[in-house]
């Protein structure tokens, strides 16, 4: 009889764990989600440029590193010496007129405003176009919205002063807001 | 959904030269791939790099070309959920792949075209295969179905072989519809105030076409008709966002307006009060009308026109092929167009400058002002590193946004130059009381130089020019061609160039005075 009784329970036991292997939805594979950046760590962060495409109607963009710094500016600082040095795809081009060089970037005590001190080449250099004033803002200000989110406006100043245009189109007399480059 | 049927209907256009349709997923769920057609067992492959726009994931996937003698390009599913990044599921007993991507749960299935969402069904011009076991994904699902099924952005860049992924900022974001007992309100929200036009040239439709507006097609969609409107469908363009309205046959006009300071888009569409008498009026193409918007309380009424020559004096713009000035050449034309429109009785022309003298941006805009002017043209010629860019594109000021003021009134407030500032600012939103208008002068303007001269069109545009601020009318900005490639510069320099652009812009501003007209007329 306790046999039978262990049989019959062992039986339900199979019966039941088959029934619920037969039943069992194929689990789902989760794919990583989290990102760990490595570079962050050795103290260096990824950033990411934007160039102009070569018909002038868009961006392309490239990845690179810069070291970490303590100040956001001076971190600034090195992603424009980056973007200023042109890109490395033959498929884009570098907007900047020859001989343009940042002289300092700042931001106000709230941190929100970018102020970008060029000098005079990027305005004594440049043959104005609206292609070509669109595109060298364009690529400023995408790489400031992607690379320092935090940053609500970009003021362009030329040898420490405002500017009207930079020749002849954009309007640089107000701060312009990144978010609106994108 | 109808965008889904409408992005169905061009796949289905598209298919007449891909192998033997599969038909339904289900049935072709097993199917080998179609005849005449081999898989290979080793086939070419690529090593492509997958990036996010935050730049953040950077990938390596092979592409393959599985099939003999085909183009087709296949992504691994595995690749294809890391890339992604969302969760992947996969039946190896019915070879079917299922993967979430945002609110959707797509079923993908070895042989067949069809891709299986939650409300939709979508098909590829190849089926999917399977190799190394598991399935390949044509990768047009990537370049071509993802976007228009979610928000997701994919920017493919063969020549250094990678493929970028972002999220689109979407500033389109909802439909609204309202009926009434013989109108129909239709409301577009957006998150920012944006400017647009409605395009009525074809029957019992609207085409609404709203510049810098980026939108989700789901989120722009209607399942069945409502009131006076039969469908709603939408798309993403590069640059700007369109909607399409399809109408019933009873609309007999429709009006549209901003409203929300602009935040909105409302079309309100009326039918036609049910008499006994018949209508007199022919039925046909003009059964649709427009009425002048009532959001604005200014009349456009082309009379006299401010033709503005770019650059000037000391400050020659930009310089071209050959030692070519934007100067002279921005004079010429504006010369030119100043004798054709001197012809018509109906129409005076001021030029801001009639020889080569300096004259500030703003003092352009001012004399425009000054002179009471219905109309601004700022003409300029382009200049670009690239000597291969070239062709002809028209830009209208991109809006004064609000919170944009509220920004530089906060940044300002600690400054003494507050007052100056406001004055600043209010002076900056003019513009935007005729941006509606200044967006069709522009695609007036853009469809003639591109049409009658057969250049490259590179599209009507929005930017924050300097000379457009303040102008108290519709006002534009035209790049003529690029001074810096030879084949343009050819045009620009030449006498015979420069009269015919002339008159391909007097012909838009008079179709562009003609269209402002009848919108008068019907006002009254």
């Amino acid at each position: 009889m306790k046999w039978v009784l262990l049989t019959v329970v062992v039986l339900a036991l199979i019966g039941g764990g088959a029934y619920y292997v037969l039943t069992l939805e194929p689990t789902e594979i989760e794919e990583p989600v989290e990102e760990i950046d490595v570079a962050e760590e050795m103290g260096t962060r990824s950033i990411t440029l934007f160039f102009s495409t070569a018909d002038a109607q868009g961006f392309l963009r490239e990845s690179r590193s810069v070291p970490t710094r303590r100040h956001r500016d001076e971190e600034v600082e090195l992603v424009m010496a980056e973007l200023l040095r042109g890109p490395r795809s033959q498929a884009a081009v570098n907007a900047f007129p020859r001989g343009t060089k940042l002289r300092r970037a700042f931001l106000d005590s709230s941190q929100r405003i970018l102020y970008l001190d060029f000098n005079t080449a990027l305005v004594s250099n440049l043959n104005p176009g609206s292609a070509t004033e669109l595109a060298l803002l364009g690529s400023i200000l995408r790489t400031v919205a992607i690379d320092f989110p935090e940053i609500e406006s970009v003021q362009i100043l030329v040898d420490g002063l405002e500017v009207e245009t930079l020749g002849g189109h954009i309007d640089l007399t107000r701060p312009l807001r990144p978010e609106n480059w994108l | 959904m109808r965008a889904a049927r409408t992005f169905i209907a061009v796949l289905i256009l598209t298919t007449a030269l891909a192998p033997a349709p599969a038909g339904a997923q289900d049935a072709a769920s097993l199917a080998p791939p179609p005849a005449g057609i081999t898989q290979l067992d080793s086939p070419p492959t690529a090593t492509w790099r997958a990036l996010h726009a935050d730049g953040r994931v950077d990938t390596r996937i092979e592409l393959k070309q599985l099939l003999g003698g085909r183009e087709e390009v296949f992504v691994a599913g595995s690749d294809l959920a890391e890339i992604l990044q969302v969760g992947r599921f996969w039946r190896p007993d019915v070879r079917k792949l299922v993967l979430r991507v945002d609110d959707q749960r797509l079923t993908f299935t070895v042989g067949a075209r069809s891709v299986v969402g939650a409300q939709r069904a979508i098909l590829l011009r190849t089926p999917v295969a399977f190799h190394e076991g598991q399935a390949w994904i044509p990768l047009e699902f990537l370049t071509d179905v993802l976007p228009e099924l979610t928000a997701r952005t994919v920017e493919v860049d063969p020549e250094r072989q990678r493929i970028t992924l972002g999220q689109r900022r979407v500033n389109v974001t909802g439909l609204d519809i309202r009926r009434g007992e013989d109108t129909t309100e239709l409301r577009l929200r957006l998150s920012e105030p944006l400017a647009f036009r409605v395009d009525d040239s074809r029957l019992h439709d609207l085409v609404i076409k709203i510049y810098g507006g980026a939108l989700d097609p789901r989120d722009i969609a209607l399942g069945q008709p409502q009131g006076l409107v039969n469908d709603v469908t939408s798309r993403q363009e590069e640059g700007f966002a369109l909607v399409e309205v399809s109408l019933s046959e009873l609309a007999t006009r429709y009006q549209s307006l901003a409203e929300d300071e602009g935040t909105t888009i409302l079309l309100r569409i009326e039918q036609a009060p049910v008499t006994l008498i018949p209508d007199p009026v022919p039925r046909g193409p003009h059964i649709v009308q427009t009425l002048p918007p009532e959001s604005r309380g200014r009349e456009v009424n082309v009379r006299r026109v401010v033709i503005d020559p770019g650059h000037g004096g000391t400050e020659v713009g930009a310089v071209g092929v050959g030692g070519l000035v934007e100067k002279d050449i921005t004079l010429a034309v504006a010369l030119q167009l100043e004798r054709i429109l001197e012809r018509r009785e109906d129409i005076e022309v001021v030029l801001t400058r009639t020889d080569d003298s300096f004259l500030g941006l703003v003092e352009r805009t001012e004399m425009a002002n000054r002179e009471g002017a219905d109309l601004f043209i700022s003409l300029h010629c382009n200049a670009w590193a690239d000597p291969r860019a070239r062709g002809v594109e028209t830009y209208f000021l991109a809006p004064a946004k609000s919170e944009w003021d509220a920004q530089v009134a906060r940044t300002e407030n600690t400054s003494t130059a507050a007052a100056e500032d406001l004055d600043f600012i209010l002076w900056d939103l003019v513009q935007n009381l005729y941006i509606q208008e200044s967006a069709t002068l522009a695609e007036e303007v853009q469809t003639r130089l591109a049409e009658d001269l057969g250049l490259p069109n590179r599209g009507v545009k929005q930017a924050g020019f300097r000379v457009l601020v303040g102008a108290f009318m519709p006002a534009i900005l035209v790049e003529l061609g690029f001074l810096t490639n030879d084949d343009d510069a050819s045009r620009l320099r030449d006498e015979r160039w420069q009269r015919d652009a002339a008159e391909a812009l007097a012909d838009a501003i008079v179709e562009f005075r003609a269209r402002m007209d009848a919108l008068r007329e019907r006002s009254r």
